[in-house]
């Protein structure tokens, strides 16, 4: 026994050591501030216009030609006549309509929230895309894309992951849902390609103030933990997805509603949405988080990468291949044009849908037309809830249940 | 070459394949956990789970063999030449296993750090691959790096206690 004391002394302190650094890194609870709720909306300018009139302006600008807009205009048409006599600006504290129209959407709903009192309807389409999606030739505009010969393992084949990526198409769009106020304007539409089923929430607002985000439990900490759908209830969402789940990273900015939480940089670049709707990533070693507050920024993220940047693909299929080339449940965000944002969930790891990589994700972003696109956190924490209800097929949790996440980005 | 029992030194090269098994025994298991790791990871790598198991297999099980080899073919010499005894009053001369082989405290630090480094490999697999971090993971490798400069440190004060006391006695001898 003396013999081996040593040996049992320290594989107990090991072992000891270990369980405990599991429990803390997965399990125990740290809470940094209570009741994170607050919302620095000074940054807004008090200037703010109906959803329906930038959407008006964008579509007498793309109106030329595109049978698509001249069907969106004769809707708009109607909605107008609908409304008129009904109050149309949304500074005037004009009460929202409540309406609903197809399939899915018999009667009037009963929302208590301002936001939630919109019009919704659903449909099924097929062959075509909604929105302004433009048709892209998958990754002709990358920067590191197909024409890149370098491999970084032996494993990793370029060309078929080049083709597998240009096979990721807006071509097969499924069914679709939409709602309406007068601030925003939400149009859900599935996609099915290349065996993936992608979720994709064309959102548009009149202010990016409605772009939000809330904490678990409303409370910021380490391990403080929520199903997505339970956040996005208790905030009265519209329409929510997972965001970076900053509760298991210990560095990178965190700012939520114009409010800094953590700043301590980390590596991931951070993706900034200010004020006034536009999307920014910037690498965190070159500001601080308060000068991002400063600069107007009401909304950062820390996970990554950046999907596409100026309108080009900003990943490339060989780099980060143990992560990138994975099929995966995806989350991301981006922003098409002023106040114009799509929100993208793909689902993975079942037998109906595989999943996509970083790069087919950044491609499938780029044909919907984002300026501006960023890889939220995927995998199991995947989560898109419209209308309180789960749309996509979250494969994070036990059984068929959702992963719980720290935080939610959310309309409402 | 110094010594003073043969047995010893059988006893002690059995004690060093024992370890050298254990550590291969474990550079297998770490290898089986971060396959099945890996194949559950939905395609998400971590170099630390990769190359885990070459810890205890190189300067674990390897290194333990060499050292087993060397005891062995020390105790054929010895037999063959049936020599002496010729240093028995060292204070690094542990359990009449000869100097240049390393004693126990060493041994003893130098299995506890790579213990130390191969688990702080697995959890940072564990981390990286669940895409989380924690600062205290850097506690394996503090420890790990202690203990394997002890167990380096040990072995070669022990080596030059023994190379000053040998000179020494061929001094006195003449």
């Amino acid at each position: 026994m003396k013999k081996h004391s040593w040996t049992i002394v320290f594989t107990s302190c090991l072992l000891a050591f270990t369980v405990f650094l599991a429990m803390d890194t997965f399990v125990l609870s740290s809470v940094y501030k209570t009741d994170a709720t607050g919302m620095n909306t000074e940054m807004f300018p008090q200037a703010e216009v109906s959803v329906n009139k930038v959407e008006d302006d964008q579509q007498n600008e793309n109106a030329a030609g595109d049978q698509e807009n001249e069907k969106a205009d004769e809707d708009q048409e109607k909605k107008e006549e609908v409304e008129d006599g009904e109050s149309k600006d949304s500074l005037s504290g004009a009460t929202p309509q409540k309406k609903k129209s197809g399939n899915s959407s018999d009667g009037e709903s009963d929302s208590s929230s301002d936001n939630k009192s919109g019009s919704s309807s659903s449909s099924e389409s097929a062959g075509g895309s909604s929105g302004t999606a433009r048709k892209r030739k998958p990754g002709s505009s990358s920067k590191h894309g197909s024409g890149s010969s370098s491999k970084t393992g032996s494993s990793f084949d370029e060309e078929e992951a080049a083709e597998k990526a240009a096979s990721v198409t807006t071509d097969n769009a499924g069914s679709s849902d939409s709602y309406e106020d007068e601030n925003v304007k939400i149009t859900y539409t599935q996609y099915t390609t290349n065996g993936t089923t992608i979720h994709v929430a064309d959102v548009r607002l009149s202010s990016a103030e409605y772009l939000k985000t809330a904490f678990a439990d409303d409370t910021y900490g380490k391990n403080v933990t929520e199903a997505t759908s339970s956040i996005a209830e208790a905030h009265d969402a519209i329409l929510a997805i997972n965001g970076d789940y900053y509760g298991v990273q210990e560095k990178g900015y965190v700012i939520r509603n114009g409010i800094v939480y953590r700043d301590e940089a980390g590596e991931n670049e951070v993706l900034c949405i200010y004020a006034d709707g536009s999307m920014k990533i910037v690498d965190p070693s070159t500001v601080t988080a308060q000068e991002l507050v400063d600069q107007g920024v009401w909304q950062a993220f820390s996970f990554g990468p950046g999907l596409v940047e100026d309108g080009e693909i900003s990943v490339s299929l060989d780099s980060e291949v143990g992560r990138a080339k994975a099929s995966n449940p995806r989350t991301a965000i981006g922003v098409i044009d002023d106040l114009h944002y799509v929100f993208v969930v793909s689902d993975g790891r079942t037998d109906d849908s595989e999943g996509l990589s970083l790069y087919e994700l950044a491609s499938f972003m780029d044909q919907l037309g984002v300026q501006t696109a960023y890889n939220l956190d995927g995998g199991g924490s995947s989560t898109m809830v419209f209308q309180n209800q789960i749309i996509n097929n979250p494969t994070g949790g036990f059984g068929d249940r959702e992963r719980e996440v720290s935080d939610i980005v959310y309309i409402g | 070459m110094y010594t003073s029992d043969k047995n010893e030194i059988v006893h002690y090269a059995d004690g060093m394949l024992h370890d050298a098994f254990l550590f291969l025994a474990a550079g297998i298991a770490c290898a089986v956990f971060g396959l099945i790791y890996e194949i559950f990871s939905h395609e998400v790598y971590s170099f630390y789970m990769i190359y885990a198991f070459l810890i205890p297999l190189v300067p674990g099980a390897l290194l333990n063999l060499v050292i087993a080899w060397l005891a062995v073919r020390k105790e054929k010499q010895l037999r063959i030449r049936e020599a002496a005894t010729l240093m028995i009053d060292d204070a690094a001369f542990e359990e009449g296993t000869g100097v240049f082989f390393p004693g126990r405290f060493t041994r003893h630090a130098w299995n506890s750090g790579l213990a130390a480094l191969t688990v702080g490999f697995l959890f940072k697999g564990v981390l990286d691959i669940y895409g989380t971090t924690n600062k205290l993971i850097v506690v394996y490798s503090a420890a790990a790096a202690v203990l394997i400069c002890a167990a380096v440190f040990s072995f070669l004060m022990s080596y030059a206690t023994i190379r000053k006391m040998h000179k020494k006695a061929e001094m006195s001898a003449i």
